[in-house]
Formats: structure tokens, sequence, C-alpha cells
């Protein structure tokens, strides 16, 4: 299954290196370290809030999940630093959505 | 070693008009060939992110050469500086005497988003990016709204003597500040404009310079770092890492310090850009790049985009690098008219693509 298949059923993926397990965002087919092949993999989705500004009402950030890093809205007001969790994410004619909410 | 130098340079006024691109890179590279030996030209490269097809070869055979190599080049909103890049490279390794470079983009280019970049996810638009480097490089140095948008108020101001910006009139902070809100860190005119628009150069190897003309610019300087494509490629969101690196290599490769640049073109695609850049490019401190081009502001000192940087004169992606490398060899020839920066000697010109994760460059003097 692809990230974008992952992305579809809800489920955060990355792609994650088959012999050395790095993790690749946005997902490669090969891995940059070691070169093997990779796979699509459910990626943590707790992290922490980076930076976020506002358009017309709608939040929108940088969060950190583990060593990636993912721009999507955020649900709820919350300060730079806060735990965060990714609580949704999707594809929208073939564009990926995420979405964050306080922890 | 043999110098590489600029011989050239001209440009078409910016757009919002959609006309051709094989007829506006002709337009511009024609600023330049009137007066020129065209036997000597042995590579044609064409900077644009424009989808059209083969444009080199087209560009070559409306300007009526026959080079070696012809070819685009293309690399987002720096695609002017990695197709000077390119040309010094053809020159420096033999490959070619001399290079003419034109960069040129239609209002409606595809280049301004990178789709591939799914760690944006549906904040595709720059003005995302943008509007989280601000406000990052506001909370990290505790600076207001108003310090940064000194930058859109100069530049702007600037373009008003550039009969080639698409939209030069003088403007204050206050106007800035009064524009509408585009997000909650950006006003309308922090924001450059996407347009169309050509410019040209001519770059040549020392020994056919004067072929062209006994007053060259020298390319003394040249670098481009990549820290990456994807806006997740970012460590801190408060300073662009690539133009420091970048510009460390350039000033090393031409032998000089930073307080040597008498005048710079940097990529203010937001008034924050230019704020990270001047300090990557150590013409400020970390920290003091707004205060820095808040002076410029009030003292109506040009050092800084003369020719109202990407703000004030539009921002037609593939043609943005190679305008401003026009303007700083004007500047360094002394025929920028009336916004000619005062003895400039040593100029540097740097661009930049998505978000900042690639920078060029390139340390001129006359």
């Amino acid at each position: 299954m692809s990230v974008q298949e992952s992305l579809r059923r809800g489920v955060f993926a990355v792609a994650a290196c088959d012999a050395c397990g790095i993790r690749h965002w946005p997902p490669a087919p090969y891995c940059r370290s070691c070169s093997s092949k990779t796979s699509t993999a459910p990626h943590p989705t707790e992290g922490t809030l980076i930076e976020y500004a506002t358009r017309d009402g709608v939040v929108f950030c940088v969060c950190r999940l583990g060593e990636i890093r993912v721009m999507g809205r955020l649900l709820r007001l919350c300060p730079e630093g806060s735990a965060i969790r990714m609580t949704g994410c999707g594809m929208s004619d073939g564009v990926p959505f995420f979405e964050f909410t306080p922890c | 070693m043999s110098r590489v130098g600029l011989v050239a340079a001209g440009q078409v006024p910016f757009t919002m008009e959609r006309g051709r691109i094989d007829e506006m890179m002709l337009a511009a590279a024609q600023t330049i060939l009137r007066d020129a030996d065209k036997s000597c030209i042995d590579g044609i490269l064409v900077s644009t992110n424009d989808s059209g097809r083969y444009l080199g070869a087209i560009l070559s055979q409306t300007c009526g050469i026959r080079p070696r190599m012809a070819h685009t080049v293309e690399s987002m909103c720096s695609s002017g500086g990695s197709a000077l890049l390119a040309a010094y490279s053809y020159i420096k390794s033999g490959l070619a005497r001399a290079v003419l470079v034109v960069g040129a983009e239609l209002p409606d280019s595809p280049g301004g988003v990178l789709r591939w970049d799914m760690s944006r996810g549906q904040f595709q638009s720059p003005l995302y990016w943008g509007s989280i480097l601000t406000k990052a490089y506001k909370r990290r140095y505790q600076v207001p709204a108003e310090s940064v948008s000194a930058v859109a108020a100069k530049n702007r101001s600037m373009a008003a003597s550039n009969p080639e910006a698409l939209c030069g009139r003088r403007c204050t902070i206050s106007d800035v500040m009064a524009s509408k809100s585009v997000t909650s860190e950006l006003r309308l005119l922090d924001c450059s404009r996407a347009c169309g628009g050509a410019a040209a150069i001519l770059v040549a190897e020392q020994g056919v310079c004067d072929s062209f003309t006994d007053n060259p610019v020298w390319i003394d300087g040249i670098s481009q770092s990549t820290v990456g494509a994807g806006f997740g490629s970012y460590h801190a969101h408060h300073k662009i890492e690539s133009v420091r690196k970048a510009a460390d290599d350039a000033y090393r490769m031409a032998g000089i310090a930073p307080d040597m640049v008498d005048v710079a073109e940097v990529h203010d695609a937001f008034s924050v850009c230019e704020i990270m850049a001047v300090e990557g490019l150590g013409l400020a401190g970390y920290g003091q790049g707004a205060g820095y081009a808040h002076d410029l502001y009030t003292t109506t000192d040009r050092r800084i985009n003369p020719r109202g940087g990407i703000l004030g004169s539009g921002h037609p992606l593939g043609a943005t690098g190679i305008s401003q490398v026009v303007e700083v060899f004007r500047q360094l020839r002394g025929e920028a008219a009336g916004r000619q920066v005062g003895g400039a000697r040593s100029g540097l010109a740097q661009v930049m693509s998505a978000a900042g994760t690639s920078s060029v460059v390139t340390v001129m003097r006359a």
C-alpha cells in the first residue's frame, strides 16, 4: 500500500527503509542512507507544535512528529511547544491534508 | 586562472499580460544582441518554470545562433541563479567561451507550488511557509510587524525609480500595515506578485570579453547550497540555512568579506525573506536584519535591492535571478541612473527557491 493510499484510509504513514529503518518524508521508494527499498509504515501521531499562524479563521501549523515535520490544520489553539496529536489525515483531490489537536 | 565576466545585460519591463514565452525571451535577448558579435556565443541557457518545450534550441534559432549547447534550466524561483552557475561552469571548464542566459516566465507559470512536497499538507501556497517564517522570526527576536514591513515599504518605494518594475510606487510602513491582511502574519504588500517578464545576460571567458565590451563585470564567486526540497527539511524557521552556506562559499571564492559588498539584490519574495537573506549573507547579524532594513528605509539607502527587489519589481520566477544580475551589472558599471548606489564596486545577487531550501549567491566586481 502506498503512503497516499494509507492516508486515504485515515492512517498517517511515511516510507521506512526495509534495511535500516530510516524514515522518509515526503516518501521515497529508496533509502537516502543505504539505497535499500522502502515500504509504507505507520508513523507516530503524537508530537510537538513548532509554529502556527492563521488565515481567514483557519489555523495552520508546523508540527514535529518524531524525526519528521508536517504542516496541517490546528483545530484548537495552543502555545508553541505544546504537545499535539494528529487527529485526522486524508487525501482530497490528490492533495494530502492533516489535522492536529492539542493533547 | 582566467576570469569569467558579464559583458552585456538587459531586460524587458515586467508585466501581467500573458504573451508568448518564446517572444518574451527573444525580446530580452535582443536588448543585448544588437551590438554583440554573435559568432563568439557557443552556449544558450533559458531559465524558466514554463512547461514549454525545447526553449533553448528555439531561442538559438530565433536569435540566429548555432551554439554547442542550448537547454533549459529549472530550479523553481532560483532558476536564474542556477542557469548562471551552469553558464559559469561551462566557461570555466572550456566547453564554452560565451553563453547567453535568458530568464523568462509568463504570469501563470506553474512554478510557484511544489506539489511533490507532501509535508506541506493542504497548505501548498507559498503564503503559508511565508507566514510561518515571519511568525517564527518575530517570535524568536521579539520583532514587531512594523519592523518586518519596513522591507516592503523600502523596496516598493525604490521600484518607483525602476521603469522596468511591475508596480513601483512610493509606499510607507503605514501603507503596508494598512493593506489587506492575507494571513495573521502577512499584509498584502508584504507579498510579492507573480508576473511575466524576461531578462538576459551575456557571460564570457576573460579572453573574449574584449570582443563585447571594454567594461566587463567580473563574476568572482558563485555557489549554490541545497538543504533539501520539502518545507519539512527546515530545522529552524527563523533563518534560512541555505543562504549562509552558499554565501560562505561565494565569499571565499571571491576573496572578499561581507562588509566589502557595496550593493546587493536579495530574494524578498516576502518581507521577512530579505531580513533572513541579509542575515544569512552576513550583511547584518542574526536578529538584526529587521533593524537594518528599517535603517535603510528611513535613510533611503539603496544598497539592498535598489531596483525594488521582488516586492517592487514583480516575480517572474525564471527571470528573477537574471534580473537581479542585470541590476548589479548596471550598478557596478554606474549605469543605474536614478537608482545608482554611489561608488559601488562590489555587488552580489542572492536568489532562492521552495521556501529557501536552495539558494544561489553570486559575487561580482567591477
